[in-house]
């Protein structure tokens, strides 16, 4: 959810490669020898029934969980940033928190009490009028729609700008509208080579604006372009069968 | 290009950092300890001298302890007499171990009497029981107390006070050792 390092703007996202990385918690297995690759630069979706490990794969990703297997990160320079969407935020709806105050304790080091910091007024502004909630800025996070909520979250995620993107289901909540917002931030995403793993449920809008998708549920079960494998078939094998069954069938 | 290896989460980390934490403690702590300690060498008396505190026992510890105290009588009333007193002077005024009392009879009854040998003095108290407690023989010095002792049954009257005599004579000098295993044991 934060920006985990700084590094000079203006630069191509990295290449993600995953190489047998396995995840139990506890003694249930979350993961099992997932391997695949997510270009440089590119919007990767990553797709599956609930329960399936996707957000996993994702704290995976972030350095949250105690995986094991090879998890790299091949920059073209020095390690830049990452930006966290996360699903979904937990809060108190009585909360007196502004949509300022949350971009504030989000993306500066200043105390949000003390208003926003100069240095990242100018940043955050420009990030609240890329989703359209500028005019809603003052407004407490609880009175929001969820869907103003979601927007929030991406705003957050632009500020600093990140050379990694990391979504979690930007759009389960969104409005048509926050849709439109989203899609038109993807293609300035794809347009500055940044690279983008998204986790989506709505499968028409992985084919229309994925380059590359990959159907998780525990195992990779397909790794692949849109047009290939957002097939009936696929999908009926990868949100139908319970991994447990499908690990003894195969 | 960089590569950045993504590490897993989880408490490996910090179990490691807190296990070198409390190594370099550990290390830290016998390196003081090391560097602040003092070898306590055991110091062990001469063949011809007998510990006061180890091996003497209960009845000779009280005579010997007594004598020690006595000695700074006798010289006081030395100075006054011109001379040594006898035991008997000294049992009147009541100086143990000279008196005659009921811790004399526990003790051994000794029987004290004022050798001259030579130019030297010395107080001598044979033993009635050499199995309860050794004669004693306190040389009149003004130095510190000179106390040699003898179980032996038949003891007889020294006929020099020089130690190597006494040594021969089968007397041993009673050592006080001041070392790192006395606490509350002042010298006198």
């Amino acid at each position: 959810m934060t920006a985990l390092e700084t590094a000079p703007p203006r630069l191509q996202g990295p290449g993600i490669e995953f190489s047998g990385i396995d995840l139990n918690l506890g003694r249930t297995r979350i993961l099992d020898k997932v391997s695949f690759q997510v270009r440089a630069g590119s919007v990767h979706a990553l797709v599956g029934p609930n329960g399936g490990g996707k957000s996993s794969l994702i704290k995976t990703l972030l350095g949250q969980m105690p995986h094991q297997g090879e998890l790299r990160l091949h920059w073209p320079a020095s390690p830049g940033t990452i930006g966290y969407v996360p699903q979904a935020l937990e809060f108190d709806r009585g909360l007196p928190m502004t949509v300022d105050d949350f971009m504030a304790a989000m993306c500066q080091r200043r105390p949000a009490f003390l208003g926003l910091s100069r240095r990242h007024a100018p940043a955050i502004e420009q990030a609240l009028a890329r989703v359209g909630m500028l005019d809603k800025r003052k407004r407490r996070m609880g009175a929001l729609s969820g869907g103003e909520r979601q927007r929030v979250l991406l705003a957050q995620g632009l500020v600093p700008e990140a050379q990694l993107l990391v979504l979690d289901e930007p759009m389960s909540a969104l409005d048509e509208p926050g849709v439109q917002v989203f899609e038109q931030l993807l293609r300035d995403w794809r347009q500055a080579g940044t690279t983008v793993l998204w986790i989506e449920h709505d499968l028409q809008a992985v084919g229309r604006l994925a380059d590359r998708v990959t159907g998780l549920n525990r195992r990779v079960l397909f790794d692949d372009t849109p047009q290939q494998v957002l097939t009936p078939e696929r999908l009926l094998e990868l949100f139908s069968s319970h991994p447990r069954q499908q690990e003894a069938s195969s | 290009m960089t590569t950045q290896v993504v590490r897993p989460a989880g408490a490996g980390h910090e179990s490691l950092w807190v296990a070198v934490l409390s190594l370099s403690i550990i290390l830290l702590a016998a390196t003081v300890i090391s560097l602040r300690s003092e070898s306590h060498e055991e110091e062990s008396v001469a063949a011809h001298q007998i510990d006061a505190r180890r091996d003497l026992n209960a009845a000779e510890q009280g005579i010997h302890t007594e004598l020690v105290v006595a000695l700074d009588e006798i010289l006081m009333l030395q100075d006054e007499l011109q001379t040594l007193p006898e035991p008997q002077q000294l049992a009147e005024e009541g100086i143990p171990p000279f008196t005659n009392d009921s811790s004399t009879a526990t003790r051994g009854h000794h029987v004290w009497q004022l050798l001259h040998v030579g130019d030297d003095y010395a107080y001598q108290g044979l033993s009635g029981d050499s199995a309860v407690a050794g004669s004693f023989l306190l040389l009149a010095s003004p130095a510190d107390a000179d106390i040699w002792l003898n179980r032996s049954s038949d003891v007889v009257a020294p006929q020099n006070l020089h130690a190597d005599a006494l040594i021969a004579a089968g007397w041993r000098q009673v050592a006080s050792q001041y070392d790192a295993g006395v606490t509350r044991q002042h010298r006198h």
